[in-house]
């Protein structure tokens, strides 16, 4: 984590982690609500969609820390 | 000081408090949406069906092979069933249904309604459209047609709904020698009526030893005399749930006798045999029909009634099972509908005089007749008779206190000379109707957040290809409880009742 935090981080891979943590928690909040009201979520929505969502933000943050860092 | 502290902050902090507080605000509005503060809210379903995400709140129509909704909902047996859920409980649902019909005469009916009691199946109905009324509307006289009622006459014998009341009240009506029951048909709609049998003698007692499956409802007639009501029932255990056994007994719209028989068999599907026995008393009632309801699952029967009055006949619908064969019953309906889901019950029956063939399974045969009480018999029972009358096991023991119910056309020659019904008349435009229903939801059945409605079109029996239908566009319902604050209210009230 302090690794990713450096200032030589640029704004726009902060943003992408960071949205990866907010897919993680929505997802997570959004499973609670759903096994303490079963149907509460889903009736309004899929959350496969969100799933989807919270891997291709994983997928793409995993994609970016494989390359080699040109500086 | 604020501004200058925001300003050092650094933007990971200030991206993450903004990431935080949208699941947070997410969080809340789904819970907004659970819980409903304000007590109303509308759920819609529309065909055909657009780019959906969510489950939908109006889901599980069924079964398959009576509807097609490629396009529109395309209805073309009767009767289809659905589930709305609701994320918390409501008193009341007004169900808004624009369809378009090409309905023949056979089928003038078309109701909603949602299930009240999951144990007997039972579903509290009301009405969309009924053909008959439409008609008569144009046809008849109108005494009254306000909001509440349509009061309509053949020929002009009142001036006003008034006076139209109060001759009702007092059990007469003009032009009417054989009471307000031969002459009044009612949809909708229970008048304040109270029925008295013309030529009854004291209570002699009855014995059915026919036994009879599932729930049944029959009307007894009592007249100051102290009243017994013995029955024997045998649990089959044949299907998994619990089978509780509950009769009530009630005169007007009081209880005068109600009993329970708690299922306490820990295997209810083994297959034993269970007896079980009930005995309903009481003192004197006043003069008047009664109405017995008989509340048990379809893995009862009904062995055996005794009752100390004969004057005893099961309303619309019975199920005679495990009998010797050759049945014979009677009815005043001027139809009867014959299903059974027992191929070995298959074969003929005969109704007013004339046979008709039961020649398949699960498929509900209608046998039409004339007016007045026609006998029944079936070579075969396990057969589920219905009609919109009653049915009884000896003839001197028919009688109906209900109005007609103007649910179907009658002859010319009928007697029926009034009309009140408690309905209004879909809207029509660009050759879509729309009707509008109000269904309590205060006692009905909640499964797993879920009611079970059910769309009635009576007299719709065809298959996929068939040329009636009624195809339906939208579906859209209001539903109205508790506000947070109500219910707060009574939460307080109940924890602290003085």
């Amino acid at each position: 984590m302090a690794v990713l935090t450096r200032p030589a981080l640029d704004r726009a891979a902060i943003i992408k982690r960071e949205i990866f943590y907010f897919f993680t928690g929505l997802a997570v909040t959004l499973v609670v609500l759903e096994t303490l009201w079963p149907d509460i979520i889903l009736v309004y929505f899929n959350l496969n969609w969100l799933w989807l969502l919270w891997l291709l933000s994983a997928l793409s943050l995993l994609i970016k820390k494989s390359r080699p860092n040109k500086e | 000081m604020l501004r200058l502290r925001w300003r050092q902050r650094s933007f990971l902090f200030k991206l993450r408090l903004f990431l935080g507080l949208l699941i947070i605000l997410l969080a809340a509005f789904f819970l907004y949406l659970k819980i409903l503060p304000g007590g109303r809210i509308t759920y819609e379903k529309s065909w055909p069906a657009g780019l959906r995400s969510g489950k939908g709140f109006i889901s599980g129509f069924q079964p398959a092979e009576r509807f097609d909704d490629s396009q529109f909902l395309r209805i073309v047996a009767d009767p289809v069933y659905f589930y709305l859920f609701t994320p918390r409980a409501f008193n009341q649902a007004t169900v808004t249904v624009t369809y378009r019909d090409r309905l023949g005469p056979d089928a003038p009916l078309v109701e909603i309604g949602v299930l009240q009691d999951k144990l007997t199946e039972r579903y509290e109905l009301q009405p969309l459209q009924n053909r008959v009324v439409d008609d008569l509307r144009f046809r008849w006289l109108r005494l009254e047609d306000s909001a509440d009622r349509l009061v309509l006459q053949a020929e002009r014998h009142y001036d006003s709904a008034t006076e139209f009341f109060r001759d009702l009240r007092a059990g007469y009506l003009r032009d009417c020698p054989g009471g307000p029951t031969a002459c009044l048909a009612v949809y909708n709609y229970e008048p304040d009526f109270n029925y008295r049998l013309p030529d009854y003698a004291p209570l002699r007692s009855l014995t059915i030893d026919q036994p009879l499956r599932g729930p049944h409802r029959f009307y007894l007639y009592l007249k100051d005399e102290p009243w017994q009501l013995s029955l024997d029932f045998v649990d089959l255990n044949q299907d998994k749930a619990q089978d509780p056994i509950t009769v009530q007994v009630s005169c007007g719209n009081r209880i005068i006798a109600s009993q329970t028989i708690a299922d306490h068999n820990p295997t209810p599907n083994d297959g034993r045999l269970e007896d079980k026995h009930l005995v309903l008393s009481g003192a004197g009632q006043p003069a008047g029909a009664c109405l017995a309801d008989v509340r048990i699952s379809s893995d009862v029967v009904m062995a055996k009634i005794v009752s100390s009055s004969d004057k005893l006949a099961f309303i619309g619908r019975v199920w005679p099972v495990s009998g010797t064969g050759s049945l014979r019953l009677f009815t005043d309906a001027s139809y009867l509908t014959a299903s059974t889901a027992n191929p070995a019950s298959l074969g003929e029956i005969h109704f007013a005089g004339r046979s008709f063939a039961l020649s398949q399974t699960d498929e509900q045969f209608v046998f039409t007749a004339g007016e007045g009480s026609k006998e029944i018999v079936v070579a075969k029972d396990d057969i589920i008779l219905s009609n919109n009358g009653v049915f009884a096991l000896a003839r001197s023991s028919l009688f109906n206190p209900a109005f007609w119910k103007a649910d179907r056309p009658w002859s010319a020659t009928s007697s029926l000379k009034y009309l009140i019904a408690d309905y209004a008349p879909p809207r029509e435009e660009a050759g879509w109707k729309t009707a509008t229903a109000r269904l309590s939801l205060a006692g009905a059945a909640r499964e797993n957040g879920r009611y079970r409605f059910l769309l009635s079109i009576p007299g719709l029996q065809g298959q996929p290809g068939a040329a009636a239908d009624l195809e339906i566009r939208d579906l859209r319902i209001t539903l109205n409880g508790l506000t947070l604050g109500q219910k707060i209210a009574n939460m307080f009230r109940n924890l602290w009742p003085y």
